[in-house]
């Protein structure tokens, strides 16, 4: 399926290439027949197979599958629709069934939910879920190189960072030193990828970084590109935009989940389904980097929430305010300015203050954070321990405090 | 369509030298990549692109659509949003690609055969007109025949950041009107950005000064390296071109004042056919200030000029009338005669000729020119020079 919109009055245009796919899985004899059976058209005669097979194992997932299939060329589509919903529940592992359920969709003129499921497909198999993001954020870095050349835009690169698979997909399990990974430069992708010719004898990354990254980036396992070439391309400007590109370390330790632009995180996020869903259906090692990653997110937001009460106990308002973001809202209707103000009032007015947070109880969703937690607060006047929310939104690498709540 | 502007351009390239081709190629290939976006798969799109890229690295459309195609890919359309510091260079690179579009996909009107209405008459010295279009952003060259206009071919152009309607110094504007080019600058004597060299015009002409416009240097010129053309506004008044093409425009101009450079906000295209008859009166009434000049009735040859407007009228008619006394006979011939419409004027002409004038006491051959203006309902002349 392609899907272009184009500038300048050239009409979108929309051509959905329909491509039934045919489950890999097992069962091969028995299945082989059935579908040697639609080939010869003899859709009855598939049907009764396939019926008679599934009375035996009536949840055979293979067996369904052909069962839709079957309906679908019979014009049933209600009932393939129906089996298809059915498979990428009890099976969604199976990329075929969301597949043709998408195609459904689509041609009824949903492509909303058609999106939605082809998204689902790949989620439903983690491996390709990342290797498609990773493809996706490599093109959107081409697509940077390409509107700064055509926009003379002095607005830097972010800098491509791609997610990398330690694991194999099935439970084999193996030691993962977890290397810095070279990215081989986008030049290399370019020339190799599209088949261009490189020449030149550059001192690019090295043989061995970029042997490594064919080995290990994810993308390399969507883009094929020829062995041989190793070298990259020769380079047209010296002070090219590609080149900034080149030799951008993408760590491969335990975060790997994270994408590096906060755009593409927030699209991302809003694309593909809750991680975690799919992760309760098949807990795999992306799953497992979710899981980490979210723990590590968690981890820092109690940090800053330790230190935040360590400024507030020292009583060094500047290091306290720090803590809150600039879109903080104060409460009884203050302006940030004049909360400020009160605060360095409140806090410098003490003799001493003391502030333990615990009992945290977290809460993520994208970029922003809700942290409930038992505040315990002292000073030579008061003392009380309360309950209190924090709600916080990641403002570049940092969580900062945007709603205080009692 | 299609079919037919596939012969002319084959025409094109086998008749004239290489730089056509070389302008011509790049607009076809930055369009039919574009096509290929509708008809090709991914790869193959952005293979097209690359190759346009790598052909010319200063196509800056080239990079906007390779960018364009690799947004959609990652599905990040606003992905732009963020190197678009400058808004107008991005919208500049959309209308550019949409005139060039409209061009190359044969929807222009000199495509469909038309030629622009103020193409009255043209002197066989004058062989090339340049007509300039802003509405379309481009630089046709007509051949006169003699009986009608050809299109030979037209470029992508390049006019003022702030559009025309040039009035004063400064103003970033490109003057809308009929001018001259006067001379030829060489690019090694110019700064690198106005690229292999410059044609200036007149401006401001005569009737620009009537109307106390200021400024100068208004000038058909290259492009700087950076870029294989500029955006459609982008000059500051000039009319720029890309250095293809400039260097292949060079060989339909001269510098001797017999290029008429006709620049439009927009022109009114009309059939060719049609334009004998919108010529007739235009021609008319030139034969008939000749007439009544040869008369020697002055008062009859001085209605052809406006007191109010023609500057020292009544010097001029006293002189008419103290000369005329002491003729037996006058003959004038006009010979060469040249007339256009003023483009954004419908009510005023620039007539230019060689007139030959042969009295009882007097011979003498003089080039002329005239601006004529119409002014409840009858035409005068406001200029003569």
């Amino acid at each position: 399926m392609r899907f272009l919109s184009m500038c300048c009055g050239v009409k979108s245009v929309l051509v959905i290439s329909v491509f039934m796919v045919l489950p890999l899985v097992g069962f091969a004899d028995e299945t082989d027949e059935i579908y040697a059976l639609i080939e010869q058209d003899r859709l009855s005669d598939a049907m009764r197979q396939t019926e008679t097979l599934l009375r035996d194992a009536p949840e055979d997932p293979a067996l369904l599958f052909a069962r839709a299939v079957i309906a679908e060329k019979n014009g049933s589509n209600r009932e393939a629709v129906e089996i298809y919903k059915g498979l990428t529940l009890s099976h969604p592992e199976m990329l075929e069934p969301f597949n043709n359920l998408a195609i459904h969709y689509a041609r009824t003129g949903d492509y909303k939910a058609a999106i939605t499921t082809l998204e689902q497909a790949m989620q439903s198999n983690p491996s390709i879920a990342t290797a498609y993001r990773n493809l996706t954020a490599i093109y959107a870095q081409l697509a940077s190189v390409a509107y700064r050349k055509a926009l003379n835009s002095d607005t830097p690169l972010e800098p491509l960072e791609l997610a990398s698979l330690e694991k194999l997909d099935s439970s084999t399990s193996g030691s993962s030193q977890n290397p810095p990974i070279l990215v081989a430069s986008v030049q290399n992708y370019i020339t190799e990828s599209l088949g261009q010719n490189s020449s030149s004898e550059d001192d690019q990354p090295t043989n061995e970084a970029a042997d490594r990254t064919k080995k290990t980036s994810a993308a390399d396992s969507v883009e094929s590109k020829p062995e041989s070439e190793t070298k990259s391309g020769p380079e047209p400007e010296p002070e090219s935009a590609l080149q900034q590109v080149q030799a951008v370390v993408v760590e491969s330790a335990p975060t790997t989940v994270k994408a590096p632009d906060p755009e593409k995180v927030e699209k991302a996020a809003e694309a593909i389904p809750e991680p975690a869903v799919i992760a309760a259906v098949t807990p795999t090692v992306e799953a497992k980097q979710v899981a980490e990653d979210i723990a590590a997110q968690k981890q820092a937001l109690i940090n800053h929430i330790k230190s935040w009460a360590e400024a507030w106990s020292d009583r060094d308002v500047d290091r306290y305010l720090s803590h809150y973001s600039e879109r903080f809202k104060p409460r009884d209707n203050l302006t940030l300015e004049e909360w400020k103000k009160q605060r360095y009032g409140r806090l410098r007015w003490r003799e001493f203050i003391i502030v333990k947070p615990s009992k945290y109880s977290i809460s993520i969703e994208g970029k922003s954070a809700t942290v409930d937690f038992s505040q315990y607060y002292k000073s030579e006047r008061f003392e009380d321990t309360i309950r209190k929310t924090l709600e916080f939104n990641k403002e570049g690498n940092r969580w900062l405090i945007t709603k205080e709540l009692i | 369509m299609k079919l037919s502007r596939i012969i002319s351009s084959l025409v094109i390239a086998v008749t004239t030298s290489g730089h056509a081709v070389a302008e011509s190629r790049y607009e076809r290939e930055v369009i039919t990549s574009v096509d290929n976006l509708k008809n090709a798969d991914f790869r193959y799109s952005l293979k097209s692109l690359e190759d346009l890229v790598d052909k010319y690295p200063n196509s800056k459309l080239g990079y906007l659509v390779m960018g364009d195609l690799l947004a959609a890919r990652a599905g990040s359309m606003d992905l732009v949003e963020r190197y678009a510091d400058d808004q107008l260079q991005l919208a500049g690179l959309r209308d550019e690609l949409y005139y060039r579009w409209q061009t190359q996909t044969g929807n222009s009107p000199a495509a469909r055969g038309l030629v622009p209405a103020n193409l009255i008459a043209s002197a066989p010295s004058e062989r090339y007109i340049l007509a300039a279009d802003a509405s379309q952003s481009r630089l046709y060259v007509f051949e006169n025949t003699g009986t009608s206009y050809l299109l030979i071919k037209d470029y992508f152009m390049t006019i003022g950041k702030e559009g025309m309607g040039k009035n004063k110094e400064g103003d970033l504007r490109t003057p809308e009107g009929v001018y001259f080019v006067t001379t030829y600058l060489r690019g090694e004597e110019l700064p690198e950005r106005y690229g292999p060299g410059a044609f200036p015009i007149n401006y401001p002409n005569e009737y620009d000064k009537k109307l106390n416009r200021t400024g100068y240097g208004i000038w058909i010129h290259g492009t700087e390296p950076e870029n294989y053309n500029r955006v459609p506004l982008a000059s500051d008044g000039c009319l720029s071109l890309s250095n293809d093409g400039f260097l292949d425009i060079q060989q339909f101009i001269s510098v001797d004042g017999s290029t008429p450079v006709i620049i439009s906000s927009g022109f009114n295209w009309i059939k060719p056919d049609q334009k004998a008859v919108l010529s007739q009166p235009a021609h008319t009434l030139l034969e008939q200030w000749q007439k009544d000049w040869e008369s020697m009735d002055t008062d009859k040859f001085l209605s052809h000029y406006s007191p109010s407007q023609l500057e020292n009228y009544d010097t001029f008619a006293a002189r008419k009338y103290q000369v005329n006394k002491s003729k037996r006979f006058i003959e004038v011939d006009l010979n060469n005669v040249s007339i256009y419409s003023y483009p954004g004027n419908a009510n005023m002409m620039v007539v230019s000729f060689d007139q030959e004038y042969r009295s009882n006491n007097h011979h003498s051959v003089t080039q002329k020119r005239q601006y004529w203006l119409r002014k409840a309902g009858k035409w005068q002349i406001i200029y003569e020079g």
